[in-house]
């Protein structure tokens, strides 16, 4: 009798898994169903922040969104990345309408010097749409403000390097490239190394200005490094402006005088100068803080929507550094 | 009550219940998948009915700047109703992944609207030039919408994607929840077969053995049936059959037995009249001869011989009056006296008689003949063969629950074995007649009083026998019964 009850205890508790078990099964199926269409929680009006840039991969970007994200989850704003992975003004220019059209809070794009963007920037303000900029200035936009480094000072920083480097050498020549068409970094840039240089009377200064077009800019900068080149012999060093010619100018120098004759310092835009440094080609870079950038420019947004800062500051430099390939290596964030 | 119904309408509920759950987890889940699949749908004409409007707004608000009229004021005003009703949908799409973009779309609208909203009213205040510029603005928000339409879409895919994976993974669960639901039945409906046959089985194998032992005859194995339904019933009635069966079988059985002791007790009194019938004709020609034989002798004056064959007919006529009479103690024992007083008269100094009578006895009802043969015996095989002669005491006396009754001896005496025989009830090798005499009495006894113990003998070899009779007095009630049995017969 004691064991048929357990025969039969054992019998329907087995029945009962067996049926609890396909429940259990099938609510949890119906909650991940109910999952994917639930709707949103009621969420607060924040504000909506548009970063637009036109290489959100790149890693110098990548810093700018980290400083920018970490703020906006701090002050509960929501932040959307617009922009393409290798674009260009025009297309720059239309994101910017778009976020207008859009109705966003606040935009913070990367400056770009080109009449469609600075009219899509005039356009935003116009809708009453505060703009800051960051990385490059335009000044004559109706932008809210300007984040980022301060290009004259940094050129400046630079060319401090390379008259230290150069001091004890006579008559030394210094090659400059840069092109005419980057008036607001570029030739900033330029600006502070010919301020820097200009007190060392003794040395010898080319420069090698041009003018490039979007399509063709590794040519172009590659056969002006080769006319830099064939205008003077005897090249001590070379400073090059942008990050982004660095590889052209390596590539025609290491072809026709070698590496190890003419020292190269250049500006930190792009991210491969991790192996430049490795291989001994580049002697000093100037480094940006992008994420500082991202930092400040979404804090003076915020606060300027929010109307706890008014008016705001027409710009906020960010530090540059310099960093030498005997120094302190360069510091290489990757996120 | 556990009846078989009750076992089969709860084999019947469990199933049901079963079939019930699992047909409802079913349609519940059909019912689910449908309203996702809608909703999916739903959504994409959501997306379909903003693209579609905002088309349609934009060619109201170039038909209205081309040609003014009062229907395509109209025609633009419902266009526009629709495309806010759309764009009021919109907001049910949003969730937590696509926040962003769905809150761009509306206000993607919200421009586009203002922009064709701008544009009429430009023109119908003349300002041309405007007009085309807010017109300029609402298609490029025109365009804006659909690239965004088509981002989001591209977000529902994805999501859908995951959806669809799910429904499919979803609908593989189902299934084997179906076949768990098959085997769950399956389960219950063999199990509850098997409860409620072997329920019914065990029961009819437990009563084909009871009927069997009761076809053979066997009446005592009792038909015991645990469960709790209509069998149990069946074998309850069926045991009660059983007893019964027993109980007037055996009750036939012991008026059988008692038939058959009557009847012997019948042959041995007929045998006892038979005898007495037989003898008759002898002792009436006897009695009677021995009757003048007294009177003659008394004539002659020989009254000692006269007294003496008076006392032989007083004998007589005891027994031929008595032969199947109960008969008091008194009775018994005066026939007794005559008795010795022949036997002495025969053996003048060799026997002597001896009485140790307590009166208060005598009115014990006995069995005729109870004493006699036990006189006889105890002088013919004790006193007879001995020269000296002997003893034959008789006693009378009041015990616990009734009388006994002693003839005692002191002749040859008996061997053990033969006590033994006699008791037994052997027929004697030595001297018919009085072994006859004895057994007839233990036979006798044991047939009135029906038990078996009421004699006994002690005996030594030389120095003599006792035999002790016990009368029960306590047995007033067994003998008015055994009266009535002989009465009905």
């Amino acid at each position: 009798m004691k064991k048929r009850t357990i025969l039969i205890g054992a019998v329907s508790l087995a029945c009962v898994v067996l049926i609890l078990l396909p429940i259990y099964q099938l609510t949890h199926t119906y909650r991940s169903l109910q999952q994917i269409h639930k709707p949103a929680s009621p969420a607060k009006e924040t504000l909506r922040i548009a970063l637009i840039s036109p290489a959100i991969r790149d890693l110098y970007w990548k810093e700018v969104q980290l400083g920018i994200k970490e703020i906006a989850k701090k002050q509960q704003a929501m932040v959307e990345v617009h922009g393409g992975y290798r674009g260009n003004a025009s297309e720059m220019a239309r994101d910017v309408q778009r976020v207008t059209s859009a109705k966003v809070d606040g935009i913070i794009a990367m400056g770009m010097d080109d009449p469609a963007f600075i009219q899509a920037v005039n356009q935003a303000t116009e809708s009453g749409i505060p703009v800051i900029l960051i990385g490059t200035d335009i000044p004559n936009s109706l932008r809210k403000m300007y984040v980022g480094s301060d290009h004259v000072a940094a050129g400046r920083l630079l060319g401090d390097k390379v008259r230290v480097d150069l001091e004890k050498k006579s008559n030394s020549t210094v090659g400059i490239i840069g092109q005419s068409s980057d008036p607001m970094v570029a030739m900033l840039r330029i600006k502070g190394v010919e301020q820097s240089l200009a007190s060392q009377k003794s040395m010898q200064i080319v420069k090698q200005i041009y003018s490039s077009s979007e399509r063709n800019g590794t040519m172009q900068t590659m056969s002006q490094t080769h006319e830099l080149l064939n205008r003077t012999s005897n090249l001590d060093a070379i400073i090059v402006s942008k990050g982004e010619e660095l590889e052209a100018v390596t590539r025609v120098i290491e072809q026709r005088v070698g590496l190890n004759k003419i020292q190269i310092y250049t500006f930190q835009d792009v991210a491969q100068l991790t192996d430049l440094f490795e291989k001994g080609q580049v002697q000093a870079v100037v480094v940006d803080s992008p994420r500082k950038m991202g930092v400040e420019s979404i804090t003076h947004l915020l606060s300027w929507i929010r109307g706890e800062q008014l008016p705001l500051p027409s710009h906020v430099y960010t530090d540059s550094t310099l960093e030498t390939s005997t120094g302190s290596r360069f510091r290489n964030e990757e996120h | 009550m556990k009846s078989i119904k009750g076992k089969i309408l709860l084999l019947a509920c469990c199933l049901l219940l079963v079939f019930g759950l699992f047909w409802l987890m079913f349609q519940y889940f059909h019912q689910l998948f449908l309203q996702q699949y809608n909703q999916v749908l739903e959504r994409y004409l959501i997306f379909q009915q903003v693209s579609v409007q905002s088309e349609q707004l934009l060619i109201r608000t170039n038909d209205f700047i081309h040609e003014e009229s009062e229907k395509s004021k109209e025609n633009y005003v419902s266009t526009r109703s629709l495309l806010r009703q759309a764009q009021s949908k919109v907001k049910r799409l949003q969730n937590d992944e696509n926040t962003a973009g769905v809150s761009d779309y509306t206000h993607l609208i919200d421009s586009f609207i203002e922009s064709t909203d701008l544009s009429i009213q430009a023109h119908q205040q003349e300002r041309s030039d405007d007009a085309t510029r807010f017109y300029r603005k609402a298609e490029q928000g025109r365009s804006f919408i659909t690239e965004t339409t088509l981002s989001l879409l591209e977000h529902e895919l994805t999501i859908h994607e995951r959806l669809y994976a799910q429904m499919i993974q979803s609908s593989k669960e189902l299934q084997i929840v179906g076949w768990e639901g098959f085997l769950i039945i399956m389960v219950i409906l063999l199990g509850c077969a098997y409860w409620i046959s072997r329920g019914i089985t065990r029961s009819i194998a437990k009563l084909t053995k009871g009927a069997r032992f009761i076809s053979s005859g066997v009446y005592d194995k009792p038909i015991e049936v645990k469960s709790k339904d209509e069998t149990a019933f069946l074998a309850q009635t069926f045991d009660q059959m059983r007893i019964s069966v027993k109980q007037s079988f055996e009750e036939l059985e012991a008026k059988g037995k008692l038939e058959q002791e009557v009847k012997e007790y019948q042959y041995l009194l007929k045998e006892m009249e038979w005898r007495n019938l037989q003898n008759q004709m002898k002792p009436h020609f006897l009695f009677n001869t021995l009757n003048t034989l007294a009177k003659k002798a008394y004539l002659e004056g020989s009254y000692e011989t006269s007294d003496l064959i008076t006392t032989v007919a007083e004998l007589m006529r005891y027994q031929l009056a008595k032969a199947d009479v109960e008969v008091t103690l008194a009775e018994e024992i005066e026939m007794i006296r005559h008795y010795m007083t022949i036997l002495q008269a025969r053996f003048t100094d060799r026997l002597k008689g001896e009485e140790k009578i307590d009166p208060a006895c005598l009115h014990v009802p006995v069995p005729s003949f109870l004493l006699q043969p036990l006189v006889e015996n105890a002088f013919i095989h004790g006193i007879e063969s001995k020269e000296e002669g002997g003893t034959i005491s008789i006693g009378v006396r009041a015990i616990e629950y009734g009388v006994q009754l002693e003839v005692t001896d002191d002749g040859v005496g008996m061997s053990p074995d033969r006590v033994r025989q006699i008791l037994q009830g052997m027929p004697a090798t030595q001297g018919k007649t009085g072994s006859v005499g004895l057994s007839n009495v233990i036979r006798r006894l044991s047939l009135y009083y029906r038990r078996e113990d009421l004699l006994q003998i002690q005996s030594e070899a030389g120095k003599g026998t006792s035999i002790t009779i016990f009368i029960p007095t306590t047995l007033g009630e067994r003998r008015k019964l055994d009266d009535s049995d002989f009465d009905r017969r």
